[in-house]
Parts: C-alpha cells; structure tokens; sequence
C-alpha cells in the first residue's frame, strides 16, 4: 500500500463528498435527503486489490474517520466521531475476504460490493448514533433513515463500476502490487 | 509484508480501533472539538466546489407546486389587487400635494426603525455532510469571528431594518428567512446545523394571515369570534425539523384555527434573534394523535436549503443566546 497518494486520494474524494457530492444529491425527497456516497466507492476499490487484510482495514479506518469528521448531523442529535471508523475498517476485511469468489473485473459484482459495503457501515453507524444519542428517536424516525440508507446504499452500488473504470489506472499509485488474478480466468 | 511488519500493522490496527472506540464514547461535545480541527483543511478548496453545487441546485430547483384552485383564486386576487392599486395610483396623485407640504411632518411619523440589536457576521457555505442523512454545512467563519455556538443563521440575501444609509443598487431589502443555528464553531470554521435537521429545535410563533374572502372563526372565551388584526395575536409554539423536507410543529390548540398558508417566525422576545425572521410557511394541519384538541402542523422553510450559500450569523448585541434548542 502506498500511503502518501493514498492519503491525498483521501482528502480529494472526502473534498469531492462533502461538496460536489451535493449535486448527485437528491435532497428534495419527502424521506429526507438521498446520497451516493464517494469514500465508499475508494475504499471498496482498494479492498478489492489490497494486498493484505491488515492494509485493507487500515485504509478503512482512515477512510471511516474521515466521514466521522466530516458529519454532523443524522440521528437527531450531535453525532460522535469513532464508529463509522470501526465499522469501515470491519467492512473492508469482509469485502478482502470475500473478493476471491467474485468476478471483480464485472459490473454487477462490483455494483453488489460497494451496495452492501454500504448498506452495512451505514445502518450500523445510523443505529449507533441514534442508540447513543438521547432523547431516543421516534421508531417512525428510525424507520425513515433505514429507508434513506438502503436508498443511498443502491445509489452508491449503481456507481461502483464508473468509479471503478475510473480508478483502475491510478491503481499503481495507490498499490504496491499488481492485483492478484480474478477466478475468472 | 514481512512477518514483523505484518504484526506491526496488526498492532497499529489495533489501537486505531481503540481510539475509535474510545472516542465514540466521549460523546458528542468532544466529536465537535475534533471536527473543528479539521474544518479548515477542507474550507478553501471546498468553498469552489460549493459554489458549483449551490449554482447547479439554483439552476435545478423544481417550480413551486400550484394547484388548479389556488393559481385561479390568485388570479382573481391579482385582479382585485390590480384595481386597488389603480385606485390608490389616483388617490396618490391628489394626495401628492399635501405630502410635499406635511413632509416633515411625515418624517417624523416615518422615520427609520430602531437597530435590531444584533451583528451580522457574513459567511459562506464551504462544504456539506458526507453523509446525507443530516442537514448541517460548514461555514467558513468560526469563534475568531464571533460565529459562537448558538447563534442563528440567516439567509444572506436578507438585511434587518437598519437607521444606516444604504448604498445606491444594494443587493437586497426583503424579508429575512432563517436558516438554521450554529451548533459547532472552530477557530476558522463553524458547523450550522439547519432548520430541516432532525435535532433543530426554535421557539417561534405563528402569524395566521387575514384572507377577507375566506374569514375564520377562532375562540375568545366562551365564545367563537372572528380573526381580525385586532384579535390575531401571534401564539407561541416550539418548532422541530423533521430530518426530511421540513419542520413539524406539534400541539397546536386547534381553537387557534391555524391554516396551510400561514407563517410560521421566530419569537423575537427569546432567544438569540430579537426579531420575528420568518421560518417558512405552514403547508399541512393535522390532529395531533397524542393529544386531544390539539393539531399537528407541517412547515415548509422560507429558505431553499439545497442551495444556501451566502448567509449572516446573527450575534446578539447581548449575551441572548438561548440555552434550549440546537444541541
């Protein structure tokens, strides 16, 4: 893993999430705002050819502290910043793990990762700010930012592949190895 | 990675996890100091990428929603208001004669409204959330500008009555909107929590608008009286948003006869705004299920919230910050 680019690749998509990002944004919903979400798309990027696990939770750290830093609101109250950290570096050893038995060079794969990366770290952060967050939201409140979440979750799966193709060759920049062989061949 | 890197990278894995553990307990007052110091790595170079995202939601904001019965009764008010100023066109010619004469003593009558006391720190959006499930932005003025926590947020596009001379070709005079409250300030930056955010909490007031065509009858005592200006006093309400598109104000007495279309403003007797900004516009009464006799109200905010760019802190003359409210 290089470090350095991938730190400065880091900051330009939390840049790129917390402000251009608004335009994909569809914030004029009756269920609240509805988003694609870009630090997603790195981090599942590069647990799809990290080298090691350990690397890969290290990238998801990162990246899940800079969403904890750059968020704060959602659960009805002030949100803390520790758990989308936890949780990104939790999800990015599960996407290594899993990365072996799927076609990664596809769409469709590809799309069904970064939807579920997504559709994990999301809910378990939204459940954990709002556990940790009294007064306790209203379970109809609850209820509207899982929908919100899984909405998102599928926005960000349909953009995967783009972002792939797109990240593909900065891969040498952000990797010390070429990627291991898909199952494919 | 050789065996003892690989071990080190473990160990380095597992204390950036205990921090994170660790500060997710210290809880929200401690995540505000952390994000603060890291507000101003993304201000300068967010502040371009905002501009393009605020331009293309002005460009991409849906028309307002009439419907068919409503755009044919403003119609005919247009009309009805057509002829009135026609009429007062008429009057004012006659009249124009005697003002120029009494025009003293008219300034006396009208001179220019007392200061609000409040400053207005003028501030930019710089960035958004990175996730979309809240409604805060980042404004690049912080606590070296006087941004403190708890302090509101207005639409820049909005100037409070001033004695000052204003230039010639002054951007704006209109009515203010509020926009949210600042609920996290850094040294360069502050966090405005919006007033659509599932934590934004305002005490405010609801002015029910007069329709001659269309009177209403509210309780006085025993008895159901009709609205008039000299029996609409303002009633005093608490106002939430709702996460989503708006605010939500719960526990309405339905006596009050509040209607879709009026407005819902700020409470300038408390609080850190000691003027009645306005909020945005009631556009649903429901019975309040909770409460019997009561009703259940749904504002829509006077400020389009996607695209607010420039906007002015509110700094009250004295130390008015309200204590409830905001986080």
């Amino acid at each position: 893993m290089r470090w350095a680019p991938f730190l400065i690749f880091a900051y330009l998509f939390t840049l790129a999430q917390t402000t251009l990002g608004h335009i994909l944004m569809l914030d004029r919903l009756t269920i609240g705002p509805v988003g694609p979400d870009f630090i997603v798309l790195l981090a599942v990027f590069i647990a799809m050819y990290v080298r090691t696990a350990v690397d890969g939770m290290l990238v998801g750290w990162v990246l899940g502290t800079l969403i904890d830093l750059t968020t704060g609101g959602g659960a009805g109250a002030a949100t803390r910043v520790g758990p989308m950290a936890i949780y990104f570096a939790l999800a990015a050893w599960l996407t290594f793990q899993v990365r072996e038995a799927i076609y990664r060079e596809r769409a469709l794969p590809q799309m069904l990762l970064a939807g579920v990366f997504c559709l994990l770290t999301h809910t378990c952060w939204v459940s954990t700010q709002v556990l940790l967050s009294p007064p306790y939201m209203a379970w109809g409140g609850f209820g509207r930012l899982l929908v919100q979440v899984l909405l998102s979750s599928i926005y960000t799966g349909l953009l995967m592949p783009l972002a792939h193709f797109a990240l593909m060759p900065c891969r040498g920049w952000l990797l010390t190895e070429p990627p291991s062989r898909s199952r494919r061949r | 990675m050789p065996p003892a890197g690989k071990h080190r990278g473990v160990w380095i894995l597992v204390v950036l996890m205990a921090i994170s553990a660790a500060t997710t307990l210290l809880g929200p007052s401690a995540a505000g100091s952390l994000r603060a110091m890291v507000h101003w790595a993304f201000a300068p170079l967010g502040d371009a990428g905002m501009y393009l995202t605020t331009r293309v939601k002005q460009i991409t904001q849906p028309p307002p929603h009439v419907e068919a019965d409503r755009a044919e009764q403003i119609l005919e008010d247009n009309e009805i208001l057509r002829r009135k100023v026609r009429y007062l066109e008429s009057r004012l010619r006659s009249t124009r004669q005697s003002l120029r004469d009494g025009r003293g003593a008219f300034s006396a009558m009208f001179h220019p409204k007392a200061d609000v006391p409040v400053r207005l720190i003028a501030a930019r959006v710089v960035a958004g959330d990175s996730m979309p499930y809240g409604w805060t932005r980042i404004l690049n003025a912080g606590n070296q500008r006087e941004a403190v926590r708890g302090a509101y947020v207005t639409q820049r596009r909005v100037l409070t009555d001033r004695s000052e001379p204003l230039g010639e070709n002054h951007p704006v005079l209109s009515t203010s909107g509020l926009a949210g409250r600042i609920v996290e300030s850094g040294p360069f930056t502050a966090r405005v929590q919006l007033v659509t955010d599932a934590g934004f909490e305002v005490r405010g007031q609801i002015r029910r608008v007069i329709d001659p065509r269309n009177p209403r009858l509210i309780q006085s005592g025993d008895q159901m009286v009709r609205l008039e200006e000299a029996n609409n006093a303002p009633i005093d309400v608490v106002a939430f948003g709702d996460g989503a598109v708006g605010l939500v104000v719960p526990e309405v007495r339905q006596v009050h006869a509040v209607r879709p279309g009026d407005v819902l403003q700020v409470r300038p007797d408390v609080g850190a705004l000691p003027a009645p900004v306005i909020i945005g516009t009631v556009t649903g009464v429901t019975d309040d299920a909770e409460h019997a006799g009561m009703v259940r109200l749904s504002v829509r905010p006077a400020v389009d919230l996607p695209s607010l760019r420039e906007v002015f802190i509110v700094v009250p003359a004295a130390d008015k910050l309200a204590k409830k409210g905001g986080r």
